[in-house]
């Protein structure tokens, strides 16, 4: 094996890719437009909405809005302390949801609502669309206020009979966040994070993949390549070694990405967001700060499954007669890592063992997501990646073997 | 220089694609491998090239043994086919310094050699130009030269003018001429039998992965009292004598 033979060819698809300018730039860009956008971006969005409709003065119509309390009215329609609708008189309060005349409606039964407590409960209707989101708003509205009426009734009894309010209450549950602040950091959709780093691995090397050998197929040159003297393995390590380093220039892309986005977004949400902005930034990992440790054994997953992802891209890309006929192959493999990733968000109820952290893409996906949510150990983190450098050779002799065989090379 | 012995390619159990096929191609001649599409010219040529495995029979290249010396068989081959599979990207330049290092050249004999090959095939304005801008016949000097930037003395031309205007397809045919030398094989692949005429003094005619005639093309034409290659071509292959 001489390896300047590797160097020269893994040099030649270096150079090649890096001159398909538009690939090149993409494997670059790409991540430092998602990342931001989806950790600033998407919280800087929806909380300005969110804020927005939350001040906004919905129309809210009432079927027998004659029978409604004063003091009911007066919370649902008063600016400070109460909802702040505007109410409109109705008489089919479901039509008139349906066919958007009012956002939300309520009926109220004709015999009216009580204005003190101790009868029997009486219902007031709420209608909205339940998968409305900014339905979802006025509703809140509606019943914070029905509710905040119906226990100002209930002070006023407990009050007429000597009592105070905490005498409905006598015992309360108080949750306590237990998350560490690294667990904290990731938010509820820290199962995106490994989601971002494979599509990013796959981003990058797959168009190197591809392009180095059923490209070459393709083009014809794959055999005159393999009738100068340069072994078949060389061949094989050559590529292997660009669609790795490609990968690899991937997932420092995607760190790079992760880190700068975990910088920026407080500083753009103090200056642009609303007051939900931080909030809603935080459930989509705007706090993400991994420290050191936490980046370096995300790269370190990263290196390794570029180094599996490689073996199986060229083994792949070799068997393919074309360059889209590869491209079509490798949709299931975006499809299966981009499903695990998705799958991840029920990882609170998966029990962990060796063997799972061991299983191929399963076992990185579930390690980068420990190391956001800051669970992972060194122990985990060696089990993956000696597991993933195991899969590597795999499929690196995958690829040597696909390269060996006749049927596959002259496969037309 | 090329010594070809019962050589057979079999696929599968039902397909034979070159069938205990013998020849010899000596140095100082420009051979043709004749045959239709499908006749198993490229299969015998990609066995002789180390690409595929024999079945059976053997094969030596230069002296040596294409199952046993592989790659000091492919240090002594060119290969052109008709693909003209260039790297877009890549200058001329560097797809034939990348190729020159192959063959353990060094910068100065690879320069060197470069201005000789730009000479001989007028590529100078093509060479700091990347391929992906080349016409089709800018391209077939650049896989020339590309075929022969090692001086190999057996240079393999696989319908290599296919796909060519007459233009790029004469400046092949004359650098085929050219190439050959005591020392040196020409070994053309063709289904054309006018560019078969042209250049080759002995020829092969293979059908069905079966050598059906092989013989100089005159005494080709003799036996099959044809007036040209074609015509006997047809009358051997039909089996009409």
């Amino acid at each position: 094996m001489r390896f300047h033979f590797i160097w020269r060819v893994a040099y030649k698809e270096l150079l090649s890719t890096v001159r398909d300018v538009k690939a090149f730039r993409a494997s670059i860009i790409l991540p430092f437009i998602m990342t931001p956008l989806f950790i600033i971006g998407f919280p800087l969005l929806f909380g300005n909405l969110f804020g927005g409709e939350v001040q906004k003065k919905q129309i809210v119509g009432v079927e027998n809005i004659a029978q409604m309390p004063p003091a009911l009215r007066t919370l649902l329609e008063s600016g400070t302390g109460g909802a702040g609708v505007e109410l409109k008189p109705i008489q089919k309060p479901l039509e008139a949801v349906q066919n958007g005349e009012v956002e939300a409606a309520l009926s109220i039964p004709k015999n009216g609502v009580p204005n003190s407590a101790g009868g029997k409960p009486v219902d007031i209707q709420v209608f909205v669309k339940f998968s409305n989101q900014k339905a979802s708003v006025v509703r809140n509205k509606i019943e914070d206020a029905i509710q905040n009426y119906s226990k100002s009734l209930v002070v006023k009894k407990l009050a007429s009979v000597g009592l105070t309010p905490e005498t409905l209450e006598p015992v309360r549950a108080s949750a306590v966040n237990a998350e560490t602040v690294s667990e904290r950091s990731g938010g509820v959709f820290a199962f995106l994070f490994p989601m971002f780093i494979f599509l990013a691995i796959l981003g990058g090397a797959s168009t190197v993949a591809v392009d180095s050998t059923a490209g070459e197929k393709e083009r014809g040159s794959l055999e005159i390549l393999l009738v100068s003297p340069v072994k078949r393995l060389e061949v094989v390590l050559g590529k292997l070694l660009a669609v790795t380093l490609f990968a690899l220039f991937g997932v420092v892309m995607q760190v790079s990405a992760f880190v700068v986005s975990g910088l920026l977004s407080p500083i753009v949400l103090k200056q642009f967001g609303s007051s939900d902005s931080s909030e809603i930034s935080a459930l989509f990992g705007g706090n993400l700060n991994l420290g050191v440790e936490g980046f370096l054994s995300m790269f370190l997953i990263g290196i390794t499954v570029a180094l599996m992802l490689s073996g199986i891209l060229v083994s792949i890309g070799i068997y393919a007669r074309s360059f889209k006929e590869a491209q079509t192959y490798l949709v299931p493999l975006q499809i299966i890592s981009q499903f695990v990733s998705i799958g991840m968000q029920f990882g609170d109820f998966i029990a962990r063992s060796t063997l799972l952290y061991a299983t191929p893409i399963i076992g990185s996906t579930l390690g980068i997501l420990d190391i956001v949510k800051g669970k992972a150990t060194p122990e985990i983190i060696a089990v993956i990646v000696i597991a993933n450098l195991i899969f590597a050779v795999g499929t690196a002799f995958l690829a040597l073997r696909n390269f060996s065989k006749e049927q596959v090379l002259f496969r037309n | 220089m090329i010594d070809v012995q019962n050589l057979s390619k079999r696929y599968s159990p039902k397909v034979i694609a070159v069938d205990n096929l013998s020849f010899q191609a000596k140095a100082g001649e420009i051979y043709g491998l004749l045959g239709p599409n499908g006749a198993g010219k490229t299969t015998t040529l990609r066995m002789l090239a180390t690409l595929l495995e024999p079945t059976s029979g053997t094969a030596t290249v230069a002296g040596f043994d294409t199952k046993r010396q592989p790659e000091e068989v492919r240090r002594t081959i060119g290969v052109v086919n008709g693909g003209m599979g260039l790297y877009d990207r890549l200058t001329g330049k560097e797809i034939l310094e990348y190729f020159a290092g192959f063959y353990n050249m060094g910068k100065l004999d690879t320069e060197k050699r470069i201005k000789e090959l730009s000479d001989a095939l007028e590529m100078n304005e093509l060479l700091n130009r990347r391929a992906g801008e080349y016409s089709t016949g800018m391209k077939q000097k650049i896989v020339i030269a590309r075929a022969v930037i090692h001086n190999p003395s057996v240079l393999i031309l696989d319908e290599a003018t296919n796909g060519l205007d007459v233009v790029a397809r004469r400046a092949v045919l004359e650098f085929a001429r050219s190439y050959k030398n005591s020392n040196r094989v020409v070994l053309y692949s063709t289904h054309i039998m006018s560019e078969a005429e042209e250049l080759c003094e002995r020829a092969a005619i293979i059908d069905h992965g079966k050598l059906i005639a092989e013989d100089t093309l005159e005494h080709l034409k003799t036996k099959t009292r044809a007036s040209n290659l074609e015509e006997a071509f047809f009358r051997l292959t039909r089996g009409v004598a």
